[in-house]
């Protein structure tokens, strides 16, 4: 009797804490409040430039003429983000004095999309496939999507569904899960192949938003992205000129086949390949962490005397690497990376010349703000940029946070009072 | 005899090997690096040698390290923090983890694998809750000097694996509480009926191998000096493997010390060799895999030809119930 009893106790205990995570789940998505959602009006940011003054004639198969009072507030269009996207492989690189890069062709084919069929009167259903709070990157990537929300749509509906970058290969099935709950629109954070869910969202009506990441089909409806081709061009450019033109470097990239680190890899591997007297040592994925840049940094110190600069995709494996010059009494040389706060801390400790070409967490924000656009029925273009901060040494002063942890991404969606609240920040 | 030289077939691979394709791998630079990456391998395999050869399994002991090094980062490495306090919750967490592992294995019979892949998965759950993914402190000095410092030319994390080694080897080989664990692995049932504590030995071994996971997680945290959400991930698997390359069985009853050491290095310096060879991803993985496999042949057919015919490994994957007792 008795341990029949303790199995009852034992299989509601287990039910209790199941609900209670549940609940607890339920509970993240807002409910969504009668109150239309007028404010959505605020469109995509991005756009900086005014170009493009033939605006109106849509590019893209627009056959349908509806939702003319709308026209005024989109202040985005194909071709303004082509443009965009020319003029930062033009721009870009001379913020840090380097020549333009040529644009690559697939910078002059962004088409207007029609969206007319997906507006929705009311309040809709946003879902979210997210990549999960893991580290530091994600979770802030998570925080700027929820702010954004409270701060503009708070009476949209948002289910959110995390990926974790380890169980890549079970997104397609959240994304499906997703899918079930019959959401007004779809946005997915690419990592894995997503061609199969976002063919199945668009053959559903469902349009989907590609947000940091890309998927080789086109039956997705925008991309917000920023193109990481030209940020891993802008970091080798930049190490290539402060060594002369001349030398050994050393590569350390993200994770192999994950698109973000290819597309980065191939372009910095394209400018070193058109400089003949530099030689690349070697070239090492570091899942973008501390601890698989420190060793692959300390075996290629045991096996190179001179390494006259390091290339790194991202902050990560980047801290890791200089840890391991220090532990061997070396150098720092200049390095390329990103403008995470604990790789400015130890640069800025050692006096490195480095370049840091941001890929903001909190560019989300603007994938959410897309997918209303979208719901509105207004025409957006096919890709949508994302300016991001580029910097060497001289930004220093105006980036580097000596008072916040080392593990803060810049630049950062929270206010100083929010960094404070959250121990990111010393009052 | 050539039994005996088992353990040592991926070094005796990669040695030479090593001579011929990356003569870099021989520098003292580097084989003080390739020594003390294998001491980190070392401390968690000497924990999951204890487990094993009391017919258990742990697979909690990659989220153990992880956790242990957020917990010290967190509670000693932000301003004003304290490091004996950090300490003193590291261990208790560990004692935690451990305690968890014997209650559902040892008491509740739940099987090793399926009880500390749900702890693991619990504790990770756990900590991405508290911590939001994000750490907020450093890696104290303390802890730093364990993962970085040295002693003349021995990186301090080898001696602290030298003298984990020492205290289970005496663990294992001069005292009642090895002889027991050894018995236990090998027959529960008559272990119980002559007098032996079943239960608690084979309890008390997830908790000392929990513990030496954390002491891996806080030398891993001093080397790395960050927090790292992946700093345990793969020494799970990593850890049985040497354990099992090093000569025990995972039907319990048989592993030693220095077998399980010479194996850790071996894989240590199998990734170090592919490491500075430079060989590309793929062939890492590759090469990685290959070798394990020969080492396996190498030492079933050519170390040890008359282990060919089996006798020590038939009872792997038979439930323990349904094994039979050796003749």
């Amino acid at each position: 009797m008795k341990r029949t009893n303790a199995r009852w106790v034992s299989l509601l205990a287990v039910l209790a804490v199941f609900g209670w995570a549940c609940g607890g789940d339920a509970a993240s998505t807002t409910g969504a409040a009668d109150t239309t959602a007028a404010g959505t009006t605020e469109t995509t940011a991005g756009a900086t430039d005014t170009t493009a003054a033939g605006t109106t004639e849509t590019t893209g198969g627009a056959t349908d003429t509806t939702a003319a009072g709308t026209t005024e507030t989109t202040g985005v269009d194909a071709a303004a983000e082509s443009n965009t996207l020319i003029e930062a492989f033009e721009n870009d690189p001379q913020i840090l004095g380097l020549d333009p890069i040529e644009p690559p062709a697939y910078a002059s084919e962004i088409v207007d999309v029609e969206t007319s069929e997906y507006a929705v009167e009311g309040n809709p259903r946003v879902a979210f496939a997210i990549q999960a709070p893991e580290f530091s990157w994600p979770a802030t990537y998570n925080d700027a999507v929820e702010a954004r929300q409270a701060e503009a749509y708070p009476d949209i509906e948002l289910i959110i569904s995390p990926t974790g970058l380890g169980e890549a290969d079970t997104q397609v099935a959240t994304i499906e899960d997703l899918l079930v709950q019959d959401p007004d629109a779809l946005i997915i954070t690419p990592l894995t192949d997503v061609r199969g869910p976002v063919e199945q969202a668009a053959a559903a009506g469902v349009p989907v938003i590609l947000c940091t990441g890309t998927a080789e089909t086109d039956a997705y409806v925008t991309r917000v992205d920023r193109d990481n081709l030209l940020n891993g061009k802008i970091g080798a450019e930049w190490v290539a000129r402060e060594i002369g033109y001349e030398g050994q470097i050393v590569m350390l990239s993200g994770i192999a086949g994950v698109p973000t680190a290819e597309a980065r890899l191939q372009g910095a591997q394209e400018v070193f390949d058109s400089y003949p007297d530099i030689e690349v040592l070697g070239h090492e994925y570091t899942n973008w962490d501390a601890a698989d840049g420190k060793t692959a940094m300390q075996a290629f110190l045991t096996q190179f005397p001179q390494i006259d600069a390091v290339w790194a995709d991202g902050a990560g494996q980047a801290i890791g690497a200089i840890e391991a010059f220090r532990e061997a009494d070396r150098d720092v040389p200049p390095f390329a990376a990103e403008p995470l706060n604990g790789f400015l801390r130890l640069v800025s400790e050692e006096g490195t010349p480095f370049v840091a070409v941001g890929y903001p967490p909190s560019h989300s924000a603007a994938c959410l703000d897309a997918a209303m656009t979208v719901l509105a029925g207004e025409t957006v273009p096919s890709f949508i940029n994302v300016e991001v901060p580029i910097f060497d040494a001289s930004g220093l002063e105006e980036w580097y946070r000596p008072d916040c942890i080392d593990d803060l991404w810049l630049p950062t969606p929270l206010s100083d009072e929010e960094l404070v609240a959250q121990e990111f920040c010393e009052a | 005899m050539f039994e005996a030289l088992g353990p040592y077939a991926v070094l005796l691979l990669v040695l030479p090997v090593a001579a011929l394709v990356a003569p870099g791998f021989y520098r003292t630079a580097n084989l003080q690096n390739g020594v003390r990456e294998a001491s980190f391998l070392a401390v968690v395999a000497l924990g999951q040698l204890i487990v094993i050869i009391a017919r258990g399994l742990d697979l909690s002991v990659g989220a153990v390290i992880t956790t242990a090094s957020l917990l010290i980062i967190e509670i000693a490495g932000r301003a004003g923090g304290r490091a004996l306090l950090g300490l003193i919750a590291v261990l208790i967490f560990g004692a935690a983890v451990g305690a968890v592992n014997a209650v559902m294995v040892a008491y509740r019979r739940v099987p090793a694998i399926l009880a500390t892949l749900a702890t693991a998965v619990v504790v990770e759950g756990v900590v991405l809750w508290l911590t939001e993914g994000q750490s907020r402190g450093r890696v104290p000095d303390l802890i730093r000097s364990m993962g970085t410092g040295r002693i003349g030319p021995v990186p301090v994390p080898v001696v602290i694996a030298a003298a984990a080694a020492v205290l289970v080897t005496l663990l294992l080989r001069r005292s009642a509480y090895g002889r027991s664990l050894y018995a236990v692995g090998s027959n529960p049932g008559a272990s119980r009926f002559s007098g032996v504590p079943v239960r608690w030995i084979s309890a008390s071994s997830f908790l000392l191998c929990s513990m030496l996971a954390v002491v891996a997680g806080l030398m891993l945290a001093g080397y790395v000096g960050f927090y790292d959400r992946t700093l345990g991930t793969g020494y799970e698997l990593d850890s049985i493997a040497a354990v099992v390359l090093g000569g025990a069985s995972l039907a319990g009853g048989r592993g030693t010390v220095g077998g399980t050491l010479a194996a850790a290095l071996g894989l240590a310096a199998l990734d170090n060799l592919l490491l500075i060879r430079g060989v590309g991803e793929p062939f890492q993985l590759i090469g990685k895999g290959l070798v394990l496999f020969l080492a396996v042949l190498f030492a079933q057919f050519i170390l040890a030809p008359s282990r060919r015919s089996g006798g020590s490994t038939d009872n792997v994957g038979i439930p323990p119930e349904r094994r039979e007792a050796p003749a």
